[in-house]
């Protein structure tokens, strides 16, 4: 009966009527024989067109049947006069087949614009938001969504999370788009989800990885900054928190973070771009990546992407001595870089941050390196200062592919040395 | 003057080449067309690059003088790059070419002198690019001063380099007669714009606006700055009475240390013969609006061929 009901949906369909308006499915209880062949009787009753989804067969079975509108006044006396109990499963089938064509069309929708989303284009965060959810429909084995919390302004902040099972595997974190007006990083990271989705399975090293770790990717750091790019100064960079005792609003968040917090490199002035904030973590953006980072546990590598500079940087920024793992995460960046230059000839220099381009407290990969996590870098995507920030559009997927291969070969580094 | 000087300034030639070269760099009020023959027409560089010798000498000079404060810098240091930053927007000002730039290179060897009671020194030499442009110059080395004085004072830039080719001076000269042909006075906004585009028919002004910008980031910097432009907010062109066309401008500069955008105006010049020429330049107060979605605008929306 499901299966006619299915053909008749198609042909409602194709004709755009609506067949099923006002239809009811009723459950009925069946508590003993004389029940049983009142519904036996019923069923003949060919005038009535009852359509019994659960026909009557034994007593202790519940039938399910759906029942049109003109015969339901005479099906519902008749079961009140019998003594029989039943209850409305559908008040209106209609409805339900409406609904579930508009989760079709949605379907298809999303399935076009996953394939039609402009990878070489800079979008605005409903846009990417949206392309989010169609890229996990796309891919529902691989990729799922997190929130980890709210932004100041009360948007969610979406995690992208690439697993292929697994409890709580080693995994690797790349962020984008913490500093607002710093474009091609967001642009680069959508590039590289997608990238990754389409991979698995189809490239044997991205595939051995992820057999075994997991991968996190949280595209835009900073959404409230992001859309103010968008809507009112494309030049922003900071979050959008209100500071209580200055009308300059917004916080650094990369000089936020609790390693060296308030040292050399960054700001007491509300005013500046590089304004501390009040305290270690007072930006609910970055305690929502710390507080993820942290009840995780087993995160392996963190690497924040930025624009712009062409620098491939690791700790510390804080403070201008190495760390102790200096050697080693010099010659993986040389590699990364080496590995990204390849694809366009983009030179990119390596170093710590201090070296390379300042002192700078309260950043990133200072603290997730200080709390263990070894393979802490962060990527200056292109250009040098031609365009700077306001990279154009049709470099994205060139800046996407050659990063992608700074990355691969920091990854594949973290995967061949677990610790 | 002391020993020491004397060294440093007899070095000089060693580390700039050619003292016809030097000469050439110190009496910018030339004219366009004496800096063609010299630079536009050539494609190889005016000086060899004697970099042992020049090397060799600086370490000459410090066994003559063991007061002589000089360190080796690695090539990827921040104070290195900062050096070099401001020996390109130096030359790009100086050069004065509407469509020809220099670029930051990477750097080879970098040196840094204290000198007590003046500044800080550097001496900078780069890695050639494989693929020279036409629209690109190079410069081969930098010596760069930052005086440490109360009043603040320009960096002092020698170099060399070599020039623009001798199609840039056609580009520019095409340009200059189409503008002199216009009916109304051009004027503009935001280029790039927010997602980086620059029509094409506003590129010129981009180019105008970036090396005028250039000297206001030459005489704005300092050994803790890294400026670079970002973007012509607006630019609007002015009637004049002689034959160069002026324009007012307005952009935005990306100070890399702060990590401000900072907003200024300027009045600039311009003709084929005299070159670029900044008359005078503030930081500018006025509120210009520059949302993310903001298309480059220009009026007249094209010009006239």
């Amino acid at each position: 009966m499901k299966g006619l009901l299915a053909f008749a949906v198609i042909i409602a369909a194709v004709h755009c009527q609506k067949l099923f308006l006002g239809n009811q499915v009723l459950r009925i209880k069946v508590d003993d024989d004389e029940h049983l062949n009142i519904l036996k009787s019923l069923e003949n009753q060919q005038h009535l067109e009852l359509d019994f989804w659960v026909p009557p067969s034994k007593t202790g079975l519940s039938v399910d049947v759906r029942v049109p509108p003109a015969s339901l006044q005479v099906i519902k006396h008749s079961l009140e006069a019998n003594n029989m109990q039943y209850s409305v499963m559908i008040e209106d089938v209609q409805a339900i087949l409406d609904e579930e064509q508009e989760q079709m069309k949605e379907n298809r929708r999303l399935e076009r614009s996953a394939k039609s989303f402009n990878l070489g284009a800079y979008h605005t965060l409903d846009t990417i938001y949206n392309w989010m959810d169609t890229l996990k429909a796309q891919y529902p084995n691989l990729v799922s969504k997190i929130q980890i919390g709210w932004t100041y302004e009360h948007r969610e902040m979406y995690v992208l999370k690439f697993s292929t099972g697994g409890l709580n595997r080693p995994a690797i974190w790349i962020d984008s788009g913490i500093h607002a007006r710093e474009w091609v990083s967001t642009a680069t990271a959508i590039w590289t989800a997608n990238k990754i989705a389409t991979l698995y399975g189809n490239d044997a090293s991205l595939t051995t990885l992820l057999n075994r770790m997991d991968i996190f990717l949280l595209i835009t750091a900073n959404p409230d900054g992001y859309v103010f790019t968008h809507t009112s100064n494309r030049m922003w960079r900071k979050t959008r928190s209100r500071n209580s005792a200055s009308s300059c609003i917004g916080v650094d968040p990369n000089r936020n973070w609790d390693a060296g917090f308030a040292g050399p490199g960054a700001s007491t002035n509300p005013c500046s771009d590089s304004y501390h904030g009040p305290y270690a973590h007072s930006e609910v953006e970055v305690k929502n990546i710390v507080d993820f980072v942290k009840s995780h546990g087993n995160i392996k590598s963190f690497i924040s992407i930025h624009s712009y500079s062409q620098l491939l940087l690791y700790p510390y920024g804080y403070k201008c001595t190495n760390t102790k793992d200096y050697k080693e995460l010099d010659s993986i960046g040389k590699s990364a870089a080496s590995a990204l230059q390849s694809l366009y000839g983009t030179k990119y220099q390596v170093g710590s941050i201090c070296a390379a381009i300042y002192q700078a407290s309260g950043g990133s990969i200072d603290w997730t390196y200080d709390n263990g996590i070894k393979y802490s870098f962060a990527f200056e995507l292109r250009d040098t200062g031609r365009y700077g920030f306001l990279l154009p559009a049709n470099q994205i997927i060139p800046t996407a592919e050659e990063t992608w291969l700074g990355l691969k070969s920091i990854m594949e580094y973290v995967y061949d040395h677990p610790y | 003057m002391s020993p020491f000087k004397w060294v440093v300034l007899g070095l000089l030639p060693l580390i700039n080449g050619f003292a016809l070269l030097k000469d050439h760099l110190q009496s910018f009020e030339m004219t366009r067309t004496a800096m063609d023959s010299e630079n536009l027409h050539n494609e190889l560089p005016h000086s060899t690059l004697h970099l042992e010798e020049a090397e060799a000498a600086l370490e000459k000079s410090m066994e003559l003088n063991p007061d002589l404060r000089m360190e080796k810098l690695n090539p990827a240091n921040y104070r290195a790059t900062r050096a070099a930053q401001v020996a390109v927007h130096y030359l790009n000002y100086k050069q004065g070419s509407l469509f020809c730039h220099f670029s930051r290179r990477k750097i080879e060897n970098a040196t840094l002198e204290e000198i007590p009671g003046v500044g800080n020194k550097y001496f900078l030499t780069f890695i050639e690019d494989e693929t020279p442009s036409k629209h690109a110059t190079g410069v081969y080395t930098a010596e760069i001063l930052f005086r440490h004085t109360i009043t603040k004072m320009a960096p002092e830039v020698n170099s060399t380099y070599y020039g623009c080719v001798k199609n840039i001076s056609e580009d520019e000269n095409t340009f200059y007669v189409r503008m002199r042909k216009q009916h109304q006075l051009v004027a503009g906004k935001y280029i790039p714009d927010g997602h980086g585009n620059i029509p094409t028919e506003m590129e010129p002004f981009w180019h105008l606006g970036y090396t005028a910008s250039s000297y206001i980031m030459w005489k704005e910097s300092n050994e803790s700055t890294l400026f670079n432009m970002e973007t012509v907010l607006s630019f609007q062109q002015l009637e004049t009475e002689n034959d160069s066309l002026a324009f007012d401008y307005v952009v935005l500069l990306h100070e890399m240390v702060s990590q401000e955008v900072t907003q200024w105006t300027m009045q600039v010049c311009w003709s084929p013969f005299q070159g670029v020429k900044v008359l005078h330049y503030s930081q500018s107060s006025e509120n210009i609006q520059f949302p993310g979605d903001a298309k480059a605008i220009m009026s007249p929306t094209s010009l006239d061929k």
